[in-house]
C-alpha cells in the first residue's frame, strides 16, 4: 500500500540531512509502530511523506497503492486517502470545524456533503469522543485543550475515511482514560474498514497496549535499525534506545 | 445620549441596532470615509465595518465613564489607502477594543495609523488594538499602533501582524486535501467576515 524506497530527506534552509536511505512497506490492513529517541526523524517522516516544504527529497521514492507520490503536491497526497494525525494540531482560526470539514469532504469526493448526513454524522462523533458539541461551530481546535485538539483530530479522521492514518504521539496531550477512550475508537474504525493501514510513531509503548502493531521498527539517526513484533516494544521500553546509538557508534568507528 | 455619524460615503445599508445601552452598527463602504463615534457615559457601540479597497478617518471619543466601542474594521485592498484612527478616552474606565483587519491583494500600500490618547487622571482605561494585515504578493503593508498613555491605572495592550499566510497552517489544512484556492478563500473568510453580512455580501467581498 505506502512503498518507501531508499528515502533520503534534507532540510530545505541548511541542507541537513535527516532521513538516510530509509526504506518501509506497509500493507493493506496492516498497523506499523515506529519507535526512536528525540530528534531522530519520526514526526520528519509523517511531514514527508505529505511534502512538507521544509523537507526535500533528494534520492529514493514513495509509493501510494502503486502510484508515485513522491513528487506530488500534500493536497494531492490528502486527497488519495491518507490522513495525519498531527502532535500538535493547529488553530484555524476564524474557520469552524464545520466548515472545514466539509470543504475538505467536497475536495475530496466533488459532491456536495448532504447537510442532514453531515450533521448526524458530525454529532455522533463529537459523542463518541465526549467533546462539547458546540466545538462543531467553533473555529477548529481553538480553546481547545491538548487532549481535546488530538481528540479534534480523530473526529476528523471519522469524517474523512482515509485508507492509510498515520498517527504523529497521538499518546501525547491524552490522559490515560482519554488514550484509552480515543483508541477504542480508532479500533472500532479499523474493523469496519479493515483495509485502512496504519502507522504509529511514538516514544513509549503505552498506546502500542492499546493498538496493537503487527510490526515495530526501531528508528535511530534517521534509519530503521531493527524491526520485530510487539515484544521489540517492550524490549525498548526496558534498554532504551541508547544501547542501539551505542552499537551503531561502535559500528561507525 | 450616543451618536454616530458618517461624514462622507457609506454604501449599501447601515444596519442598526439597538439594545438598552448597546448599538451595534454593520456597514460597508467603497470609498473612502470620514467616521465619527461619541459614546457617553454607560454607552457600548460595536461596530462591523467592511471596507472595499478604500480608506478613511475613524474617530471615536469615549465621553462618558463606562463607555466602550470595540471597532472590527476588515477591507480587501487594490490600490493605495490608509485607515487613520483616534481613540480618545475622556473618561474614567472607558474601554476601547480595535480590530483591524486587513488583505493587501496587489503589490500596492495598505496603512492602518492607530492612535489610542489616555490622557492623565483617566484611571481604569482598557485601551486593546489587534491589527493584521496579509500580504497576498508583495504589497507594501504599514501598521502604526500609536497608545500614548498618561496615566499608570490603565492596561493597554497592542498586537501586529503584517505577512503571509502561516505556511504552517496551510500545510495542516492541506494534510486534508484542500487545495490552495480553497484555503485562501477560507483563511480570508475567517480573518475578514465577522458578523452581519448575508452570503451574497460575503462572496462579493471576498471575490472584491
Amino acid at each position: 500500500m505506502l512503498e518507501i524506497k531508499e528515502l533520503n530527506v534534507i532540510t530545505t534552509d541548511i541542507g541537513k540531512e535527516i532521513l538516510k536511505d530509509f526504506s518501509l512497506s506497509i500493507q493493506e490492513g496492516e498497523i506499523h509502530a515506529i519507535m526512536g529517541p528525540n530528534g531522530t526523524g519520526k514526526s520528519t517522516l509523517s511531514k514527508v511523506i505529505f511534502h512538507h516544504p521544509a523537507y526535500q527529497i533528494t534520492k529514493g521514492k514513495m509509493t501510494f497503492e502503486g502510484v508515485d507520490i513522491t513528487d506530488k503536491e500534500t493536497d494531492e497526497i490528502g486527497r488519495m486517502g491518507l490522513f495525519l494525525c498531527m502532535q500538535d494540531p493547529l488553530v484555524i482560526e476564524g474557520v469552524t470545524t464545520s466548515d472545514f470539514l466539509r470543504e475538505a469532504l467536497y475536495e475530496k469526493t466533488k459532491e456536495r456533503v448532504d447537510l442532514y448526513h453531515f450533521v448526524k454524522e458530525i454529532g455522533t462523533g463529537v459523542k463518541k469522543l465526549s467533546l462539547d458539541e458546540n466545538v462543531i461551530h467553533q473555529a477548529l481546535n481553538q480553546g481547545l485543550s491538548g487532549g481535546e485538539k488530538k481528540k479534534s483530530e480523530i473526529l476528523q479522521m471519522l469524517l474523512l475515511k482515509p485508507k492509510f492514518i498515520i498517527l504523529d504521539e497521538l499518546d501525547s496531550g491524552l490522559d490515560v482514560d482519554s488514550l484509552k477512550e480515543v483508541c477504542k475508537i480508532i479500533n472500532e474504525y479499523l474493523k469496519e474498514n479493515p483495509k485502512t493501514a496504519v502507522l504509529m510513531i511514538t516514544h513509549y509503548s503505552r498506546i502500542l497496549e492499546y493498538i496493537h502493531p503487527l510490526f515495530v521498527h526501531k528508528m535511530v539517526d534517521g534509519k530503521i535499525v531493527e524491526t520485530g513484533d510487539f515484544h521489540l516494544a517492550h524490549k525498548i521500553e526496558m534498554e532504551g534506545y541508547q544501547v542501539v546509538e551505542k552499537t551503531l557508534g561502535e559500528a561507525d568507528e | 445620549m450616543n451618536k454616530m455619524e458618517v461624514k462622507e460615503k457609506i454604501k449599501g445599508k447601515v444596519v442598526k441596532k439597538e439594545q438598552a445601552q448597546k448599538v451595534t452598527y454593520i456597514f460597508q463602504s467603497d470609498e473612502d470615509f470620514d467616521i465619527l463615534i461619541e459614546a457617553s457615559k454607560g454607552q457600548e457601540f460595536v461596530i462591523y465595518h467592511y471596507g472595499k479597497d478604500c480608506g478613511g478617518k475613524i474617530k471615536i471619543l469615549l465621553k462618558g465613564e463606562d463607555a466602550s466601542v470595540c471597532y472590527h474594521y476588515n477591507t480587501v485592498n487594490i490600490h493605495d489607502n490608509q485607515v487613520q484612527v483616534e481613540v480618545l478616552h475622556q473618561d474614567k474606565n472607558t474601554i476601547s477594543n480595535l480590530y483591524f483587519h486587513g488583505y493587501n491583494r496587489e503589490e500596492n500600500k495598505l496603512t492602518f495609523q492607530v492612535d489610542v490618547v489616555i490622557p492623565k487622571k483617566m484611571v481604569g482605561v482598557k485601551a486593546n488594538q489587534e491589527n493584521r494585515i496579509y500580504n497576498r504578493k508583495n504589497g507594501i503593508s504599514f501598521i502604526l499602533p500609536n497608545l500614548y498613555v498618561d496615566e499608570y491605572d490603565v492596561e493597554a495592550n497592542h498586537a501586529s501582524y503584517i505577512g503571509p499566510f502561516d505556511n504552517e497552517l496551510k500545510f495542516y489544512m492541506k494534510t486534508r486535501g484542500l487545495r490552495e484556492d480553497v484555503i485562501e478563500r477560507l483563511l480570508l473568510e475567517g480573518l475578514l467576515i465577522k458578523e452581519g453580512l448575508t452570503e451574497e455580501e460575503k462572496l462579493s467581498f471576498i471575490e472584491s
